[in-house]
């Protein structure tokens, strides 16, 4: 009788009631732990992300200040698209989700391959608009802060019908980032902090340069990366000119009356093409070495290229503008385009070499500190940069500027520098 | 998971196990299952995936109603490249509660839910160097309905949906297919 009436108040009372407090019990438990997350600054963001510091990179925890969702990853400072295409002439893309997790200290991690390059990417565009902020690059730029748009997972197809891939750049057809996919064993270019600046100061450039000179900027192929067949091979117009556009605008740029005029017009034009390429691409390494520290970043991602290196030295001399010249006419009776982007390459490199072994000398000699030397020289190289577009603009149609001319606007804004302007005789 | 997370674990089970043993009655069983889950995740490509989950599960059945604990893990997901990758897991344990109806000709139908929280941890290698984190511990809940068969004296299968909710879950609600093998038997 005893038990039965133990039983009955078992089953009536105790079991809901343990019931409730089994389910309860894990609740607190978990509630309490879910609450050891501390945001220390709620308007900013803590992410774990591959970063260089002390010449090397590693894991590190970066604070991110514009980031609106942790998710899709909007903010202020870019904007991605995955797998891009175009509509109306603008790159439309899907807004990417991204996996990360969060640590008791309120730290982001991302849970992968792609959540990590992103993330950096995301960092690394934030802290670059800082420094242009910093460098007063800001001022001389329309629209300024700028949400830069970055297109990943780019599917470019080449003409042998393979998917491109290793590749990042900057193309003013869109004022847009593409990275291709990563296949080599080194650092992703999206995560290399030098690349990632290399490619915004073809932004810079185009923006202060070539945008501003219109049609009278020479060849598309003097234009940042030759994207226009990469364009064209993910399937997005060119919406600017094309080459052959740009061969015509410019012949009818020269006083040109006859073939023989025509030839000198085209072989002026594919003169500055080398010089504004190479410009462009040396400069950029600077920049890529005045944001990141890294004077050999290039390599970090593309071991093959072995005089990427900013104190590579290819020769004691400049190319003058007679031997450029005859490179140029060289070049215009070639089809060969990759002898262009070679030469363009090791010119640029020059430029670069000089103006990083004149910041090394500064700091040897004067005990000025590397960082305040880096952004010096990079107030006067956008200062020069502006200049140098202006002397462009204002050249006779039968003028070719000096190769060296814009070492010597550097060397003229910024006079505590010693920059080597030799050139060959 | 690290030693506060398991000490709370292991006390939360022992409290589990008490309670149940001190109300137990000759008509309650234990329960003791493994099942494979298939929970369709996004992945690091954007599309919802099926990813591959193992739980094991014990579980305290009386007349029509089942109460238990069930842990559950994610297969660890690599991703990245030689000098650049992440390895990710997931786990953690759910209190769940069942009801189940009588033995129908085509098995013996319930529904289940569920309350609990997860784990989430990551290994970033990074030319050579590899650093391990853990997340906080995310809420999570589901509800699901199953079936189960008795396919001898003890041994019992069964299938089984379910809608799961939670922090840091993409696609939220995420569902999940499992099929279950388990041993009933009776404690005393």
């Amino acid at each position: 009788m005893k038990q039965g009436f133990h039983h009955l108040i078992l089953q009536s009372l105790i079991k809901p009631i343990f019931t409730i407090l089994i389910f309860l019990l894990p609740l607190a438990l978990f509630v309490g732990c879910s609450a050891e997350t501390h945001d220390k600054n709620p308007d900013t963001v803590q992410v774990q992300i591959p970063w260089y510091s002390n010449g090397t990179y590693s894991l590190q925890n970066v604070t991110l200040k514009t980031i609106k969702n942790m998710v899709t990853l909007q903010g202020e400072a870019a904007r991605f698209l995955m797998e891009p295409g175009t509509a109306n002439g603008q790159l439309i893309g899907t807004q990417p989700k991204i996996r990360t997790m969060r640590t008791n200290d309120g730290t982001y991690i991302p849970e992968d391959y792609l959540s990590s390059q992103l993330l950096t990417l995301y960092a690394h565009f934030e802290k670059l608009a800082d420094l242009d902020k910093e460098l007063g690059v800001d001022k001389n730029i329309a629209h300024w802060p700028r949400q830069q748009t970055v297109a990943v997972d780019v599917q470019e197809k080449e003409s042998t019908g393979q998917v491109g891939s290793d590749n990042a750049m900057y193309t003013g057809e869109y004022d847009a980032y593409l990275f291709l996919p990563y296949t080599l064993s080194d650092l992703p270019f999206s995560v290399n902090a030098g690349v990632i600046a290399h490619e915004h100061f073809h932004s810079l450039f185009f923006q202060t340069f070539i945008k501003p000179s219109g049609s009278v900027y020479p060849f598309s192929e003097a234009n940042i990366h030759p994207v226009t067949k990469i364009l064209q091979a993910m399937g997005l117009p060119v919406l600017l000119r094309t080459e052959s556009q740009n061969s015509l605008t410019s012949v009818t740029l020269a006083p040109a009356k006859d073939a023989g005029a025509t030839a000198t017009a085209l072989v002026r034009d594919q003169y500055h093409a080398y010089v504004l390429r190479a410009l462009n691409e040396g400069l950029a390494d600077v920049w890529g070495w005045i944001y990141s520290g890294d004077d050999n970043f290039v390599q970090r991602s593309a071991a093959e290229y072995t005089t990427r290196n900013l104190n590579y030295v290819w020769t004691d001399f400049f190319l003058s503008t007679n031997q450029l010249q005859k490179l140029a006419a060289k070049t215009q009776r070639s089809s060969n385009s990759m002898n262009f982007d070679a030469s363009v390459y090791q010119i640029g490199t020059i430029y670069a070499n000089r103006l990083w072994q004149a910041v090394q000398n500064q700091v040897t000699t004067h005990g000025v500190s590397e960082n305040t030397a880096r952004k010096k020289l990079a107030q006067g190289i956008f200062r020069a940069v502006g200049k140098f577009q202006k002397e462009f603009i204002a050249s006779k149609s039968t003028e070719y500027l000096n190769p060296v001319r814009p070492l010597q606007l550097i060397q003229d804004e910024l006079p505590e520098l010693k920059i080597n302007t030799n050139v060959t005789q | 998971m690290n030693f506060l997370k398991v000490s709370s674990l292991f006390l939360l089970c022992s409290i589990f196990f008490s309670l149940q043993l001190v109300v137990s009655t000759a008509d309650a069983e234990v329960l003791i299952s493994g099942a494979a889950e298939e929970r369709l995740e996004q992945g690091m490509d954007q599309s919802v995936a099926p990813q591959i989950y193992m739980d094991i599960s014990c579980e305290y059945h009386w007349q029509s109603f089942l109460s238990g604990l069930e842990y559950f893990q994610s297969p660890a997901e690599t991703t990245g490249q030689a000098s650049l990758s992440l390895s990710r897991l997931r786990q953690g344990v759910w209190v769940t509660g069942a009801w189940q109806a009588g033995e129908w000709f085509i098995g013996a139908p319930y529904l289940r839910m569920g309350l609990g929280g997860y784990e989430e941890s990551v290994t970033t290698t990074l030319l050579g160097l590899s650093s391990s984190a853990s997340s906080r511990v995310y809420m999570t809940g589901f509800g699901g309905f199953g079936l189960r068969f008795n396919i001898a004296k003890s041994l019992f299968t069964a299938v089984e949906g379910r809608m799961i909710f939670g922090e840091n879950l993409n696609p939220l609600p995420s569902m999940s297919f499992m099929a279950r093998l388990g041993w009933e038997f009776n404690v005393f």
